[in-house]
């Protein structure tokens, strides 16, 4: 897992497309092809596929066969007349799957998955989503004709009893199935869940179990009854068309409603479901493709028919095309440590037999809100159960209840209520209506329907009253208002989000929501796995250059619809075939069209030269000052450690360079007995005294290295040098990396006082803590932006490493990273003896820096839906043109952010998509491309718009933005900006309100946090005043905003703070065989810490252990390791390691919180009285201060403002 | 046919669609000619109408190419970091040109003529005064494509464009004046 709790659930999306991509094809070629395609297309395809599927799952079967027993009852299996195996298996599957979706809780996901799995679809996508909806929505359908009726269904329910008809039995349940069959990552269920479901309008819950109790009975059905079906049918051509047909069927979810009648129908003629579908298949097939074509959505047209046609042709062009999917492998190392929920073993394997399961996992992974079934289309359910009658019935017991408890409350707000039928949510109305339509029992029906009242989102909050606004559990992303399929194969919202998960159909709308629209990407984060493509050709729209992605449309087998600028496209021949199931005419079932991230492996059209070799140069100050500081010895001693593991290959090349009031080149060529000190006095005019044997081949040239790094920090120590010509060294280093590219690490302790670029102390002490105006936030000197621009363009990233004590000018010495697409580390008061804490902290963050993974000679490009553009970015690049960010080196840590803005009205599109497509050279010397896409509604309302507000973004968006303006302007108006963000907005979403209270301050249960966010940002480093802050600490504090990806700067913006002396295993998740205790998160006011607790609090790169003044001393004792508070030191910066279980409760905790990150953060035990709390308090952003509001105070002053 | 480039409509689909490489500066050097054809007689200069006239002919070009390159940039023909040093070459002979056509102007007592051109000079001296140290120059490769400053300053040019043609006229036809009085 990536990140802290909120995040844990997306890995999952990455491992187990991956997963299944990587050993799919590898399985799939082990089986004779001739008789696959065979079965597949003549209709026998069930024996042979059984046959792949099960030697895959042979390792899981005991498991498996054991979560079976559980769950079913033993008639049912026996009834199951293809096999209890091939039964066994699936349901295996299944039982992981909806272990690790479990936060995704949709039923119809586990339900689909296990059916497909025992079907033996070879690994067909679309099936899945297919049968995803079709669970979801037959249902409903079989909703109507009472469940009691059918003997089996009866039986089923009690037997299996785990019907989610109650949330609470839900909640119990899910706890159990997390217990046996995962680790699961979650915070134990909130206690507002329940009263979230009901609230919610008994909509969802109501829907869920009626989905629950027919599908299960449906299955049961199917057991005895669909082997025959399939028996009789798949030999014909009927089959395949309905099969193909449920494909398109769910894939496109607007579906006329003439075809919903007509299933009905047949539904309705037919005593139970499962045989209704039965006789009214062949009918319904047919009719629907050319019904749905016209939909927008996606479509796949009558490319049945095609594909029925096309069936029986060999594939000659199997081998050309093949897939290629291999595992990325640095990303495998590179991610931090992954949950054990995220990627167990069996999902992998889930992954592989299923086929494209995985692509469930990761859509459902992606979508975190319960997904109320209802939303999918009713009409696709028969289809399904044609092609899949030997579905098992267990799932809905497990995949439904693990429905998620803790997910869904943390994603209640903007995801649950949403969908609901109130009628501002049009694009979901039609899906509301449908079970109205079908008539199922009235009453149910109906009852999905009434009982929506305010989406939970939009429920208003009076925040002058209600003081508890921060939830327990951390905040969650929302989830776009989409249906089932959109929102399962959206993008995860830790790589890509947007301000407004709702995008309003026009300016005017935006302007008078008064929010920030923009998006946050994290596009190189490290990924557990992620599907890689190789393909001779890459598909890409004609007009925009937009990449294949899942929202685009397939007009029929050979055309695409760009989602993008809405250009028809042609098919290319290469993309008619799909590796993965060798099948033919399936372009909407390759991996591009299933997953929104994936990875391309470029062809030499994508490179303007051949790929680089990985060149890191290292540019040292060694002047007295540096030496003094003792960096070096850290340096050297971290280089000698990971020389071996640093990213390249076998054309690796580095170099050092180290410079006082000279520059020091390091002759390293390969048969010199030690290396050569080359030294260049003339800082003028820079010159490389031997160009060729400065950049050496790591492998080649070893143990120069080595000796050179063992020498380094020694070499220096007698210098009586006090001058840093840091602008000459970075000339040389730029002379000596253009001609290949690479990364430049600088290490500089003070402000350059020589040569080229050479700056002046900007700093008056006197200002520090001016509540007027703050100057010198911009540069100085235009140089180190030109050199930026320079290395830029010559594929040179420089990275700073800042250690000094004094002043050193970080605004303009930070413009060298900020343009060539480098990353700023800094240190202040860096000492390596007497600042252990710092010293440490450089050590770890070396670590990472030099392991990571990195991208070479990148450009990044966002495209956006026609209408929609792109104004300002944000981050460490050099924006080349429009829309294309230059990127000399990308790393995992990198973050951007990108105002919108929409030029034309959006009126009609029903979704919008933004994709973002990040070409780089990996270390391997391969050309890649990383493709994003993210999907989003367009709403009318500005209800909807403030329903689909992700508050977080929107505050990570704004804090770019103040950045900018605290620097293009100043401080003041920065400041001025966000207060006034949160009036406007405020006073907006009032007047939208009708029952107006005009005492009280409303906000949206959306942007309930938003003020409290706002007040943090105005206290932050980066924007406070009336603090004393030292210009480079705020400086700092800006450049980490613009380019942290957004879950490190919520950390940064607002801490979280946790009791830990009462950790309990209550809730805990399990992590790599480790008890990670979950403590609720605190409010920010020292109103919550007693003396009697010990408080963390994590504030992204710091963490802080506040020791209350009358702990407990079993506390102290058992963690500290001291006999009482009075005998703790003072300057604490680790917890031992004790033999007691508080102690490894809180080491397992700690540990979890910082695996989280890519920085390791510094601790700090803090005890009550010491100085050192002053640090520790101003973080508490809701108390007062000298200088600030408190946050009533500051609710007060914007109600003010509303009110003038 | 680059002088298309300045309709909206083509600017818009220009942006749509998206170039990997940049294909450099296209822009041939004797665009900024178009469309003036010299009215006046090739004779040694009578009056300092005749030299404004002159001047106020190359600078209008100066403003159509800028937007042109502004709009070349625009539509991801030239990248930004050339587009910007292209226009940041001519600031100062802009600013220094026009500052002197206004001295000249208060010299010959020219006032109406002088205070129409005054605020336009004091614009361009106060934007150069106001570039921020950091920055590269009034046009900057880093923030041109922030904030809709291409916008503003597609639009400035624009405007001085007018003013200029606006004057072009204006000189032309004093000068004929004079040319028929004397």
């Amino acid at each position: 897992m990536q990140f802290p709790s909120g995040y844990g659930l997306h890995p999952q999306n990455y491992i187990a497309p991956s997963g299944h991509y990587a050993q799919g094809p590898g399985k799939m070629t082990s089986l004779p092809l001739d008789s696959q395609h065979g079965d597949y297309y003549s209709g026998l395809y069930t024996v042979p596929t059984q046959n792949v599927v099960t030697p895959n799952t042979a390792g899981q079967q005991p498991g498996a066969q054991q979560m079976y027993g559980r769950v079913l009852p033993a008639p049912h299996m026996a009834g199951s007349a293809l096999g209890s195996f091939p039964g066994a298996t699936s349901s295996a599957s299944h039982v992981h799957t909806s272990a690790s979706v479990n936060h995704h809780n949709s039923p119809a996901v586990g339900a689909a998955n296990s059916s497909v799995a025992s079907q033996g679809f070879p690994s067909t996508c679309g099936h899945y989503a297919m049968s995803t909806v079709s669970n979801a929505a037959y249902p409903r359908v079989s909703y109507s004709s009472p469940p009691a009726g059918d003997p089996y269904g009866q039986q089923m329910f009690t037997s299996q009893n785990a019907p989610p008809v109650r949330p609470i039995r839900d909640n119990s349940f899910s706890g159990q199935n997390t217990a046996i069959s995962h680790p699961s990552p979650l915070p134990p269920p909130p206690p507002q869940q329940y009263h979230q479901e009901q609230s919610l309008s008994g909509y969802s819950t109501l829907s869920w179990s009626a989905s629950g109790l027919p599908s299960t009975q449906d299955n049961l059905l199917r057991n005895h009854t669909g082997s025959l079906a399939t028996a009789n049918n798949n030999p014909t051509s009927p089959v395949a068309d309905s099969l193909s047909s449920s494909v398109m069927q769910n894939v496109q979810p607007p579906v006329s409603s003439p075809v919903v009648s007509t299933v009905l129908s047949g539904a309705s003629s037919a005593r139970t479901p499962a045989a209704a579908c039965h006789p009214a298949e062949p009918a319904a097939s047919v009719t629907q493709p050319s019904e749905l074509f016209q939909q927008k959505g996606m479509q796949y047209g009558d490319y049945v028919n095609n594909q029925a046609s096309s069936a029986p042709t060999p594939l000659s062009s199997t081998s050309d095309d093949e897939e290629e999917e291999e595992e990325d492998e640095e990303a495998g190392v590179d991610s931090s440590s992954t949950t054990s929920s995220a990627s167990p073993g069996p999902n992998s394997y889930d992954a592989l037999e299923g086929g494209s399961y995985p692509d469930m996992l990761s859509s459902s992974a992606s979508s975190p809100a319960p997904d109320p079934a209802p939303e999918s289309d009713p009409t696709s359910a028969p289809a399904p159960a044609a092609a899949q009658p030997s579905k098992v019935a267990k799932p809905f017991g497990y995949g439904y209840p693990a429905l998620q408890p803790g997910y869904q409350n943390a994603a209640a707000p903007p995801g649950a209520g949403p969908p609901s039928a109130s009628p501002v949510y049009s694009g979901f109305q039609q899906y509301a209506q449908y079970p109205g339509l079908n008539q199922l029992s009235s009453g149910l029906g109906g009852l999905s329907l009434q009982s929506a009242p305010q989406p939970e989102s939009l429920r208003p909050v009076n925040l002058t009253q209600d003081r508890n606004v921060l939830p327990v559990t951390p905040v969650w992303a929302p989830v776009p208002n989409l249906n089932l399929d959109l929102r399962k194969l959206n993008c995860s919202p830790d790589s890509f989000r947007c301000t407004l998960t709702s995008i309003p159909q026009t300016q005017a709308l935006l302007n008078k929501a008064k929010l920030p629209l923009g998006l946050l990407l994290h596009p190189f984060r490290d990924l557990t796995q992620l599907p890689v493509i190789t393909s001779n050709t890459i598909v890409r729209c004609r007009s925009c250059r937009t990449y294949i992605n899942p929202f685009v449309s397939f007009i029929d087998q050979r055309r695409w619809k760009c989602n993008l600028c809405y250009r028809v496209n042609d098919v290319p021949e290469e993309f008619m075939y799909n590796p993965l199931t060798r099948s033919y005419g399936e372009p909407h079932k390759r991996p591009e069209v299933q997953n929104s991230t994936v990875e391309f492996i470029a062809s030499s059209d994508y490179m303007l030269r051949p790929p680089q070799p990985a060149v890191y140069l290292f540019v040292l100050d060694v002047s007295h000052n540096a030496v003094e500081a003792g960096y070096l010895t850290i340096l050297c001693q971290s280089l000698l450690e990971n020389l071996d593991k640093l990213p390249g290959d076998s054309r690796t090349r580095i170099g050092f360079l180290t410079f006082d009031s000279t520059i020091h080149f390091y002759d390293l060529q390969e048969g010199l007995s030690q290396p050569q000190m080359l030294i260049v006095s003339e800082i003028d005019d820079v010159f490389l005294p031997t160009p060729d044997s400065l950049l050496v081949n790591l492998h080649e040239s070893k143990e120069l290295i080595k000796d050179l790094l063992n020498a380094l920090p020694t070499m220096f120590t007698n210098t009586r040098e006090t001058h840093s010509a840091l602008g000459p060294a970075l000339q040389a280093a730029f002379k000596l990396m253009s001609p290949t590219g690479g990364r430049v690490s600088v290490f500089q302790t003070q402000l350059p006082s020589l040569g080229a670029g050479l700056l002046q102390s900007r700093e008056d002490p006197n200002q520090r803590s001016s509540t007027k105006v703050v100057q010198h936030l911009g540069p100085a000197t235009d140089f180190y932006k030109k050199l930026a621009l320079d290395c830029s363009g010559q594929q040179t990233a420089v990275d700073l490493f800042l250690l000094s004590s004094q002043y050193s000018d970080l605004a303009s010495l930070a413009c060298m990273s900020k343009y060539s697409a480098g990353c700023i580390y800094y240190y202040p008061s860096f000492h390596c003896t007497h600042n252990p804490s710092q010293a440490e902290k450089l050590q770890k963050d070396l670590r990472r820096y030099l392991t990571r993974k990195i991208g070479f000679e990148a450009v990044m490009r966002i495209r956006c839906t026609k209408g929609l553009s792109m104004h300002t970015f944000h981050g460490n690049f050099f924006v080349r043109s429009t829309d294309l960010l230059s990127l000399a080196n990308i790393n995992p840590d990198a973050g951007f952010a990108v105002q919108l803005s929409i030029e034309e009205s959006l009126t009609d599109t029903s979704l919008v998509c933004f994709q973002t497509a990040l070409l780089y050279t990996s270390s391997k010397g391969e050309r890649r491309i990383r493709v994003h896409t993210l999907c989003l509604p367009v709403v009318s309302s500005l209800a909807d718009v403030y329903a689909g507000v992700d508050v977080q973004a929107a505050i990570c968006l704004l804090a770019n933005m103040a950045v900018d303006r605290s620097v293009s302007s100043s401080l003041s108006d920065a400041r001025d900006a966000l207060v006034n963000a949160v009036v406007d907005s405020l006073s907006a979403y009032g007047s939208t309100i009708s029952n107006l209270q005009h005492s009280a301050l409303i906000a949206p249960s959306s942007l309930k946090l938003f003020p409290l966010y706002v007040l943090a940002l105005l206290k932050q480093k980066a924007f406070r005043t009336g603090t004393s802050t030292r210009l480079d600490d705020r400086v700092y504090a800006m450049c980490q905003i613009k380019c942290q990806p957004l879950v490190h700067l919520m950390k940064m913006i607002h801490p979280n703070l946790y009791r830990i002396d009462r950790l309990t295993d209550e809730g805990a998740i399990h992590v790599n065989d480790r008890v990670v205790p979950q403590p609720p998160l605190q409010k920010l006011s020292a109103e919550k810490l007693t003396r009697e607790g010990a408080f963390l609090m994590d504030c992204g790169s710091v963490f802080y252990i506040w020791i209350g003044k009358s702990c407990d001393n079993n506390f102290i004792e058992d963690v500290l390791g001291c006999p009482n508070f009075a005998s703790i030191p003072q300057k604490m910066t680790h917890l031992p390691e004790l033999d007691t279980l508080s102690s490894e409760r809180a080491r397992s905790f700690i540990t979890w919180l910082r695996d989280n990150r890519p920085l390791s953060p510094v601790l700090h035990v803090v005890k009550d009285e010491s100085p050192a709390k002053t640090e520790f308090f101003q973080h508490l952003i809701e108390d007062r201060t000298e200088a600030a509001f408190s946050y009533y105070e500051f609710l007060l002053h914007i109600q003010q403002h509303i009110c003038k | 046919t680059r002088l298309t480039l300045l309709f909206p409509a083509v600017r818009t689909r220009a942006r749509g669609g998206c170039r990997e490489v940049p294909a450099g500066d296209l822009l041939p050097a004797s665009v900024g000619r178009l469309g003036f054809v010299c009215l006046i007689p090739d004779t040694p200069c009578l009056d300092a109408k005749l030299v404004l006239t002159r001047n106020l002919k190359t600078k209008s070009c100066g403003y159509l190419r800028r937007i042109i390159t502004l709009s070349d940039l625009e539509c991801d023909y030239i990248n930004a970091r050339s587009c910007c040093s292209k226009l940041n070459k001519w600031v100062i002979p802009e600013l220094i040109g026009h500052a002197i056509v206004t001295v000249l102007m208060l010299i010959s007592l020219h006032w109406f003529i002088f205070l129409l051109n005054l605020p336009v000079a004091t614009w361009n001296i106060y934007r150069f005064i106001m570039v921020p140290s950091g920055n590269m120059g009034v046009f900057d490769p880093t923030e041109i494509h922030n904030r809709g400053q291409l916008k503003s300053h597609m639009k400035e040019a624009m405007i001085k464009l007018g003013f200029h043609l606006l004057c072009f006229f204006m000189y032309l036809y004093s000068m004929i004046l004079a040319l028929i009085n004397d």
